[in-house]
């Protein structure tokens, strides 16, 4: 570990030790570096309710400073806040019970290569063929809402985040598999609904 | 089953590994060497890899309101 790091890591480890005494200045200096990346979870997971978004941030860290004291450091800090900010968005959802519903191509027995070909047609522009990002982003947004949270989550940590498949499985308490199951059909959904907007 | 003898479907369970860059060398190979004699299997490959990119290119734009923050800090000073 570089000397740099080390700073990092032990400042870290400082202000997480001032928290659990209940110094919510040091715990405000830790919202500092992890609230844009929580809060930009919960927007595209609460995709389209920027009030939801910001109750999900607001609750996350308000969360995480009640039960600091119960934070064990075998895993990241920035795990915890993750795993905390995606369960606030699963209760959010599921008391809602309007979840979308969609196919996810759940046709394990189907082997069949002509079908296969046929569901999953060419067409998706390039990133730069698009006209402009925000357009990009409106996009992602309106597909992603129309998924699952579970998947919604999958994706968000995975590919916008850029989180590992283990950390993503991690913090949803999910096998490797299943992660990587949610990852590739989320995708492909993903996939065929840029492609029926182009 | 030998990768060699996996149909397409299968093959595209693979592509996500694939594009990561999280399959093992062998796998890696076979997958890419499939992709330059399908046709199909490399438009999926390609639109997939387009369809990543767009979500990792709309990440930098979801901005915190200022507003927001100032919220929580004083809801934290609070407690």
């Amino acid at each position: 570990m570089s000397l740099d790091m080390a700073k990092t890591t032990n400042s870290e480890e400082q202000l997480i030790d001032r928290s659990r005494r209940g110094d919510s200045e040091a715990f405000s200096l830790l919202v500092g570096r992890y609230e844009d990346r929580i809060f930009r979870l919960a927007k595209n997971v609460c995709a389209g309710l920027p009030a939801e978004a910001e109750d999900v941030y607001q609750e996350t860290f308000l969360t995480a400073f009640k039960k600091i004291k119960g934070f064990r450091q075998d895993s990241e800090l920035g795990t915890w806040l993750y795993r905390i900010a995606s369960n606030l968005c699963l209760m959010r959802h599921r008391k809602k019970k309007s979840e979308p519903f969609v196919p996810l191509l759940d046709r394990p027995h189907d082997h069949d290569d002509e079908s296969a070909h046929r569901q999953y047609p060419d067409g998706l522009p390039t990133p730069e063929e698009a006209a402009r990002k925000k357009e990009l982003v409106d996009q992602v947004a309106k597909a992603l809402g129309k998924l699952p949270v579970d998947y919604r989550l999958v994706l968000t940590l995975r590919d916008i985040e850029g989180l590992s498949n283990e950390e993503t499985a991690k913090i949803l308490k999910l096998s490797l598999a299943a992660a990587k199951s949610r990852l590739h059909r989320g995708r492909l959904f993903l996939r065929d609904e840029f492609e029926r907007a182009s | 089953m030998k990768l060699q003898r996996m149909s397409c479907r299968r093959r595209l369970a693979l592509m996500c590994d694939y594009l990561d860059g999280a399959l093992p060398p062998a796998e890696r190979r076979l997958i890419a060497a499939h992709r330059r004699s399908c046709l199909p299997c490399a438009s999926v490959l390609a639109s997939l890899k387009r369809t990543v990119a767009a979500l990792r290119a709309s990440k930098t734009t979801a901005k915190l309101p200022e507003a927001a923050r100032r919220r929580l800090r004083a809801r934290l000073a609070a407690l």
